[in-house]
């Protein structure tokens, strides 16, 4: 194994593979800066240029790219309130209102350290729980998926007070939405009205653009001045003080790595569901949980680290099994292929080698992120203070052509637009996007998995499934802990309110 | 209009999408609807409690925290925060006649842009959205408007035209013209 681990470093110290990493990191991160345009775009914008060449520098054009794009993807969220990509939406939640205090380098540096750490961790493990994820990957099926999905909708219910009622409404409507198009299960149009182009359904990074990009710069353009405030507090933070940050939560970091790990070894999960569940645990976790929503510098830690670590991970079931982790991964599979090399048993055995230069290039490529990140971060930190009138049409233009850009169609311009207009209403009226988004994400996974479950183990799957129903347990328990949590905190402050 | 009649309008909308929606599934098999059906009712008797809940709720109510469903603070927490937020941002904010105003032209802009984009396609249309933009509601000098236009029509150009070969689509207008 170590002659392996050796064998895979030395294969990219050639001229061609050190080029390819550095130009895959760096159109990583501009890919990642452009709203909508994620890991997945990335990778498969660059795989016709990988044909002909060494495996070694091929895979570090490929994995470079992806692996950039996951910090790519958080600047914009961090200083524009709009995420690069879905799976990137977390850091909207914390990184963004930081910036609005004048700490958007800290957010910066912290959110570039956890991706670094993340991405070392995912990668560690990945070599290090080779032999023991084997069969407990082959112990799940459909049912258990579901209620992965299912534990993803109970975070909506978990969290709230007061306005659960819109958090679910927004959920369903999301849900809804993600419906529209082509029923995978029976191949009935569903929604569509007739229309051709509904048939595909509505594009989720396009529909993300729309709801968190084009609607903020409607909100700006309606408030006037820039994305942070004039009478804000100056950028009073250092990209060092984001760092430090990362190392103090080092045991966030650690759960949050290990929790990417384990999304991106499961197939068909993805990284959106992973930084969501990462932003949940991170929250439930926390001492403070009142202050995420604020600016908590954990709630951009953990999705970063569990949304780098996922790269590891899902490289897990795509060279043993050939089934990927996620789209990113069917890419990767794709680009397997050209090079005439098969997934399966013997990249564990005989090919062992070229696994370890995919564990390096992720290695050196997110520490080259994390360099060029935080070299750069101050001066992306300043960029927050362009006035609207500047703003307003670049980023509008930027939108409109990532969102045509992702599909190559016209109509997904429209669908921006009208997804542009709904997200304002949602943010004017209080319905969370957040919310609608993690409906959108789930639903097909529900939809699919329930069908499955049904049709191969019957209508009492979740009883006759030993996982299933443990993880139906699971899901009951973290439902009802934050409830007794509550009641108890309210039964103490009573009890103290009487004492005093 | 006050707010608790703007949220009462957006519930009643959403009502009647959600009513559509289940009549329209109800055409679907039992398999296509199996889904969608009991989300929709869900949904459609949350709207319903939602629309009880805020006119039987102060008006202060109506104002939600959007991540108080992904965090553990208390309704009363964000309605302080909300009011420390409003206290801070008295300086900037428009009064309600200008900001429906400004609302309304957010919109038309984002039409326009829309329009440019399906008439003349994204390059073009993008450029002149810039250039008009920044010469009238950026109040931009011409030359500097022009090198705003040409900056970000040109980078996009390159970025997504020549170096990531994206298939441009050229608008409704150069065809018959």
């Amino acid at each position: 194994m170590i002659a392996a681990a050796v064998t895979g470093l030395l294969a990219l110290f050639t001229p061609q593979s050190i080029l390819f990493m550095v130009v895959g990191v760096v159109y990583g991160l501009v890919i990642g800066v452009l709203p909508g345009l994620g890991g997945i775009v990335a990778m498969a914008l660059v795989l016709p240029f990988t044909f002909g060449f060494q495996p070694a520098a091929a895979l570090a054009l490929l994995l470079g790219a992806h692996a950039a794009t996951v910090w790519g993807g958080s600047i914009t969220g961090i200083l524009f309130n709009v995420p690069g990509a879905a799976k990137t939406i977390t850091s909207v939640f914390d990184g963004y209102p930081m910036t609005q205090r004048g700490e958007g380098a800290r957010a910066l540096g912290a959110s570039a350290m956890a991706a670094l750490l993340g991405g070392i961790i995912g990668a560690v493990f990945l070599v290090a729980t080779i032999p023991v994820v084997r069969p407990l990957m082959l112990a799940l099926g459909p049912s258990e998926y579901f209620m992965m999905a299912l534990w993803g909708l109970t975070i909506i219910a978990t969290f709230s007070e007061g306005s659960v009622l819109k958090g679910l409404i927004a959920a369903g409507l999301g849900i809804l939405v993600a419906f529209i198009g082509m029923d995978p299960i029976t191949g009935t149009a569903r929604y569509t009205f007739g229309s051709l182009f509904l048939l595909d359904g509505i594009s989720f990074p396009v529909a993300m653009i729309g709801l968190f990009a084009v609607s903020q710069m409607l909100k700006l353009f309606v408030k006037g001045g820039s994305v942070v405030e004039a009478q804000a507090d100056a950028e009073s933070s250092t990209v060092w003080d984001g760092v430090q940050d990362t190392f103090r939560h080092w045991w966030l970091v650690l759960r949050s790595s290990v929790l990417g790990l384990w999304i991106g070894v499961l197939p068909g999960v993805g990284a959106s569901v992973g930084g969501i569940a990462a932003y949940a645990q991170a929250a439930q976790t926390s001492k403070h949980p009142e202050r995420f929503g604020h600016g908590a510098v954990e709630g951009v830690i953990g999705p970063d680290a569990t949304l780098a670590a996922t790269e590891g991970g899902g490289l897990l079931p795509t060279l043993a099994f050939g089934i990927p982790g996620g789209e990113s991964m069917a890419i990767l599979l794709a680009a397997f292929i050209n090079m005439g090399i098969t997934p399966g048993r013997q990249m564990l055995t005989t090919n062992l080698s070229l696994v370890f230069t995919m564990v390096w290039i992720i290695v050196i490529s997110n520490i080259l992120t994390t360099v060029i990140g935080l070299l750069s971060s101050k001066t992306l930190a300043r960029s927050a203070k362009l006035p609207a009138r500047y703003l307003v049409p670049t980023v509008l233009a930027v939108c409109f052509m990532g969102a045509y850009a992702t599909h190559g169609r016209i109509g997904d311009v429209v669908v921006a637009a009208i997804f542009g207009v709904v997200g304002y209403a949602m943010d004017k009226y209080n319905f969370s996007r957040a919310d609608f988004v993690i409906g959108m994400v789930l639903a097909t996974m529900i939809e699919r998995d329930l069908h499955i479950s049904l049709t191969l183990y019957g209508n009492t799957f979740i009883f006759t499934r030993p996982v299933t129903l443990a993880m139906f347990l699971f899901i009951l328990f973290t439902t009802a802990l934050p409830i007794v949590r509550r009641s108890l905190a309210r039964r103490r402050a009573a009890a103290e309110a009487r004492d005093s | 209009m006050s707010r608790r009649t703007q949220e009462n309008i957006l519930a009643v909308v959403l009502v009647g999408i959600l009513v559509a929606v289940i009549i329209v599934s109800m055409g679907y098999g039992p398999r296509s609807r199996l889904v969608p059906v009991p989300v929709a009712v869900f949904s459609l008797v949350l709207v319903i409690a939602q629309l009880v809940v805020q006119n039987t709720s102060s008006p202060d109510d109506l104002h939600v925290d959007v991540l108080e469903v992904l965090t553990r603070r208390s309704a009363r927490e964000g309605l302080q925060d909300k009011a420390r937020a409003s206290r801070t941002s008295t300086a900037t904010a428009h009064p309600p006649g200008t900001r429906a105003r400004r609302e309304v032209i957010a919109f038309v802009l984002l039409a326009v842009l829309l329009g440019l984009v399906l008439l003349l396609g994204p390059i073009v249309g993008i450029f002149l959205f810039v250039l008009g933009y920044a010469a009238t509601i950026g109040r931009l000098r011409w030359y500097s408007a022009l090198g705003l236009s040409f900056g970000v029509s040109g980078v996009l150009y390159l970025l997504f035209v020549v170096l990531l070969n994206t298939q441009m689509y050229h608008g409704i207008l150069p065809g018959p013209l």
